[in-house]
């Protein structure tokens, strides 16, 4: 979504917050039918999404497979893994529940179809869909789109409600002592405790149903966290520990993204990651230079301290009902390894919540392709820039338009925030910062406590390019080396 | 002083690499997160027509 935003606001359709279109009936405005559309597709991307990475990615972190009677033990690709003694499925009392988890997995692959069904009635094709473009989308809502939808989307929301969150609320009872509250020395995985999300889902009054913002949560009184509106112009991304060209005097270190230079150095010395270090300035000097953490629990906590519904009732309700916790020591406790998969649980089902209303919205009285996008594409500047909210965080794209061509193209990913290096002054990237003083045996337990730390973060590391022939057997495997770049 | 690698971490999508540095009582003093891959679209996207970038970075 932050690459058509991005487009969208270089060919001059109009922003009403930083990153977002704003929505109407107006020559530059995104219509209000090709919106919902777009945050129907968006929405079904992250309630799959969050499913995918509770069940088939984390969840094997928590269970104990070597029990006798496992329905997967032995089997690929979930053998062989490491167990230790304090997962789920170690004692005969809890077979029965890592049982449960284990058939769960194989449901959660049903409904992440449902949940790719549900975007597929409105983008044709999903993932990577042609459905988006500047200015809207292809798609004409016809007579039966929202009653499919309505239908598929019951069956994800009774899973989420069902199955998806009293599974969390499960793993983090049952882990509450090592993980949710707990100790350095067990793996607790607090992090940075410095959020920022960038917001999404515009909403025809033009708010956003889940907003952006920097949230502060480094002191020790809840009461004292501090939230504050989103200004893109404060990123910078550091390369100081990158595999990038720092440029004569360091000049393409801490650039903005919309003046960014990403050019490769493979043998840069000092370097050792080929993520640069995206970091939120609010200030002037390295006392200002803040880590932040992007995702589904950076979204919480922003939209909760900055006050937005449904987000506060959400997670006011989740602590002090389903966890039976008092409000301050569950909010102090988000910040942990279960607060993230808590956050994503929630997050998934406050969005499959909302996008009944979505879908109750869409008309079927216009049938032209004016009310979901435009003819006529404005043409009235040359570089913009597309902020969304990616299931795994924040994410923005920043393009400038020379002519008919691209002259700069800047993408900075959640895992980019995430998953940082070492910036400029030295401060460790929010991963790191998380597993800094966790007691790390090199065996089975070691290994799966960073496994539950780095996961709980839904890390990405993009793709290499890969081409597949017409015949679906040879893969092509291209370089890609401009003029100047180190790379061989 | 132990040096714990774990190259790569599975189950998330890339090659991520962690290597710890821990102290003489097992708990961690440096770490390094290293994306072992390079990405590229900023490269890729150049000298493009604009629309492109929908279709080719829309899921990054």
């Amino acid at each position: 979504m932050a690459s058509v935003r991005c487009v969208d606001n270089a060919l001059g359709f109009t922003q009403v917050a930083p990153g977002m279109p704003s929505v109407g009936s107006g020559a530059t405005d995104i219509p209000v039918q090709g919106n919902l559309l777009r945050n129907i597709i968006e929405g079904a991307d992250l309630v799959m999404s969050h499913i995918l990475h509770f069940y088939h990615l984390a969840a094997l972190d928590y269970i104990n497979t070597a029990y006798a009677g496992c329905p997967i033990s032995g089997q690929a690709p979930w053998w062989p893994k490491d167990n230790t003694a304090d997962m789920v499925g170690s004692t005969p009392a809890t077979t029965g529940l890592a049982t449960t988890l284990i058939l769960n997995y194989v449901t959660a692959l049903d409904i992440r179809r449902e949940a790719h069904r549900l975007a597929a009635y409105a983008s044709g094709k999903q993932p990577c869909t042609p459905a988006l473009i500047p200015g809207g989308v292809t798609k004409v809502v016809d007579g039966g789109l929202a009653t499919n939808m309505s239908g598929v989307l019951s069956t994800i929301r009774n899973f989420i409600d069902n199955t998806y969150i009293p599974n969390v609320v499960t793993v983090a009872q049952a882990f509450s002592g090592s993980l949710l509250v707990g100790s350095a020395a067990q793996g607790v995985g607090r992090g940075c405790k410095k959020y920022l999300a960038y917001g999404t889902f515009p909403t025809a009054s033009n708010t956003q149903f889940i907003t952006g913002g920097f949230a502060d949560c480094t002191n020790a009184a809840v009461s004292a966290w501090t939230v504050s509106p989103l200004n893109p112009a404060n990123i910078e991304e550091h390369i100081k520990y990158s595999y990038y060209d720092e440029g004569v005097l360091g000049a393409y270190n801490m650039l903005n993204p919309s003046v960014g230079v990403t050019k490769p150095d493979r043998s840069k010395a000092g370097a050792y990651s080929w993520v640069k270090a995206p970091r939120y300035q609010t200030g002037a000097g390295s006392a200002n230079t803040n880590v932040a953490e992007v995702g589904p629990l950076a979204r919480i906590m922003v939209n909760y301290l900055a006050g937005v519904e449904p987000w506060v009732s959400v997670v006011n309700q989740f602590i002090t009902g389903a966890l039976g916790l008092a409000l301050e020591t569950g909010l102090a406790n988000m910040p942990s390894v279960l607060g993230r998969h808590a956050a994503r649980a929630l997050e998934c089902q406050g969005v499959a919540d909302e996008m009944q209303n979505w879908i109750a919205a869409l008309t079927t009285t216009a049938t032209t392709g004016e009310t979901y996008r435009h003819r006529n594409i404005p043409r009235t500047s040359s570089a913009g820039y597309g902020l969304t909210e990616a299931p795994r965080g924040a994410l923005g794209h920043w393009i400038r338009i020379d002519g008919t061509k691209v002259t700069s193209y800047q993408c900075v990913v959640p895992t980019t925030w995430n998953g940082s290096p070492k910036d400029t002054y030295g401060q460790n990237g929010p991963i790191e910062q998380a597993i800094m003083g966790t007691v790390v045996t090199d065996d089975a337990t070691g290994r799966t406590k960073i496994g539950r730390i780095v996961r709980s973060f839904d890390p990405c590391i993009a793709c290499a390019v890969h081409i597949v022939s017409p015949d679906k057997k040879k893969v092509t495997k291209f370089e890609v080396v401009p003029p100047g770049c180190s790379i061989k | 002083m132990a040096t714990v690698i774990l190259d790569p971490i599975t189950r998330i999508e890339g090659h991520l690499a962690i290597e710890i540095q821990t102290d003489g009582s097992d708990a961690a003093t440096d770490v390094q997160c290293q994306g072992k891959m390079f990405r590229g679209f900023e490269l890729i996207m150049a000298n493009r027509n604009p629309r492109d970038a929908v279709i080719l970075t829309q899921r990054i």
